[in-house]
């Protein structure tokens, strides 16, 4: 196993390490859970220690107070200056399973330069489900909602609404249609992930999306020595993610470019 | 590479380390309060409150007159206990519902919506705005959650004049549901 699936796993278990929470089926909520997590990792899975991102950015939006989030937009700004999408390469269990699903041996796609454009998609649902619907709900009838939790989340139906529904009857008597309606797109996500690499994360992903403002910026994160550099572009051909540039705002820093350098011109590290 | 893992290792541990150290510590704490409150948390830890589950004792202020009560103080009637926060949109959607249903049976059936707020000023300052009427109480919310293993809110129960649950919903009612609900308690 390569240093960089050895993290991955590595913060899926340190963002999980409630293990007893998968049997009794009981989230969690010590003093820890008021920290979020870098990567996408759902609060309510029945593991997590800490808390999403994504999730705790919402409800300062949901219900009938609202809040400032500076504490969590704080901490995304703090964590895309040091790492970028870095965060998506190397911290993301939602990243994680989707490249394993990748592995399996089933004919792979790459996008075209048309298709390359929906990368533009989660930008637009960045804006839309994490401000604008929110805000929307709480303008028209008082009550703000966490528009992309509820809606879209799929890591939130994997990772919580699955393994509770398994374990308590309770839950599983409440869902309904949104849970169908998540439940259909996290089936669509996975199976897409076999064979485009990271679909969620390229055309989907707020935290991707916001981590990719930072990407070019950030302290550490992958870094082209000119010098060495011949032009030959064969790193952008093996390019896991089809970025047009090293490290440019699809890049999620996974160093698969610097393995194919002939000049070893590339390299991962501070900028 | 070299010093970029050990960086991102190094920062990833010292979150956790933090947090679980912080978490250890109010573990014993908490373990304290249990002891104090021992019959209530050992009971709520060792199964799921579900009918037939002598419902866990909470003691709480009445956010209307400010008086400090228990559960067990409402033995003279059947008890509608809601669990709810001011950030659950669902929750707060039912609340029409559980006022209207409060003027119905006030007298049949106590009514009380906990608030699992993070700050009792949440629905201290809510509820009078919304011109609800039907009691709210905001305690421990931490212990509450706890010792109900409330794991996904609106959470509702029908407790009965002994003490003892007769009926559990998770998810928020309408009018309809909510009635076949209470009618569990009459």
């Amino acid at each position: 196993m390569d240093k960089r699936s050895v993290i991955q796993w590595l913060s899926t278990l340190l963002y999980n390490a409630n293990l007893p929470g998968f049997i009794q089926g009981r989230i969690y909520r010590g003093p820890l859970k008021s920290v979020c997590v870098p990567g996408l990792n759902c609060y309510s899975c029945p593991g997590a220690v800490g808390a999403c991102p994504l999730g705790s950015l919402q409800s300062s939006l949901s219900g009938v107070i609202l809040h400032f989030p500076f504490y969590v937009l704080g901490l995304l700004i703090v964590f895309g200056v040091l790492f970028g999408r870095l965060i998506c390469g190397w911290a993301c269990p939602f990243g994680l399973v989707q490249e394993l699903l990748y592995k399996l041996p089933t004919p792979k796609i790459k996008l075209s330069p048309a298709l390359q454009r929906f990368t533009l998609l989660k930008y637009v649902i960045t804006v839309l489900f994490m401000v604008v619907l929110p805000l929307a709900y709480y303008y028209a009838d008082g009550i703000g909602i966490p528009a992309f939790c509820k809606f879209i989340c799929p890591a939130g139906i994997l990772e919580a609404a699955l393994p509770l529904a398994a374990i308590k009857p309770s839950i599983r008597n409440a869902l309904g249609a949104l849970f169908s309606w998540k439940l259909l797109l996290l089936i669509i996500i996975l199976a897409t992930s076999t064979f485009i690499y990271r679909p969620f994360c390229r055309f989907l992903c707020p935290l991707g999306a916001i981590y990719s403002l930072f990407n070019r910026l950030s302290v550490y994160g992958i870094k082209v020595d000119l010098d060495k550099c011949i032009g030959c572009d064969k790193c952008l051909h093996y390019c896991p993610m089809q970025c047009y540039n090293v490290g440019d705002r699809e890049c999620i820093n996974c160093g698969a470019c610097a393995e194919v350098c002939p000049t070893k011109a590339i390299s991962l590290g501070k900028k | 590479m070299k010093k970029i893992l050990t960086s991102f290792v190094l920062a990833l541990s010292l979150v956790t380390i933090s947090g679980f150290d912080t978490s250890l510590s109010t573990n014993t704490s908490s373990l304290q309060t249990k002891q104090n409150t021992l019959t209530i948390m050992s009971k709520a830890e060792a199964a799921e409150i579900s009918e037939g589950v002598a419902a866990p004792d909470f003691t709480f202020t009445d956010l209307a007159t400010g008086k400090v009560m228990n559960l067990s103080d409402l033995r003279d009637m059947p008890v509608y206990l809601n669990f709810w926060a001011t950030w659950c949109p669902p929750c707060v959607r039912e609340l029409p519902h559980i006022q209207a249903k409060y003027e119905q049976y006030k007298d049949k059936i106590h009514f009380l919506a906990i608030s699992l707020d993070g700050e009792q000023a949440a629905p201290a300052e809510f509820i009078p705005a919304k011109g609800y009427t039907f009691p709210v109480g905001y305690g421990n919310e931490r212990e509450i959650s706890r010792a109900y293993n409330v794991e996904a809110i609106p959470m509702s129960f029908i407790i009965d004049t002994n003490g003892v649950v007769k009926a559990k919903i998770v998810g928020s009612m309408d009018d309809t549901d909510l009635e076949r609900f209470l009618q569990k308690g009459l």
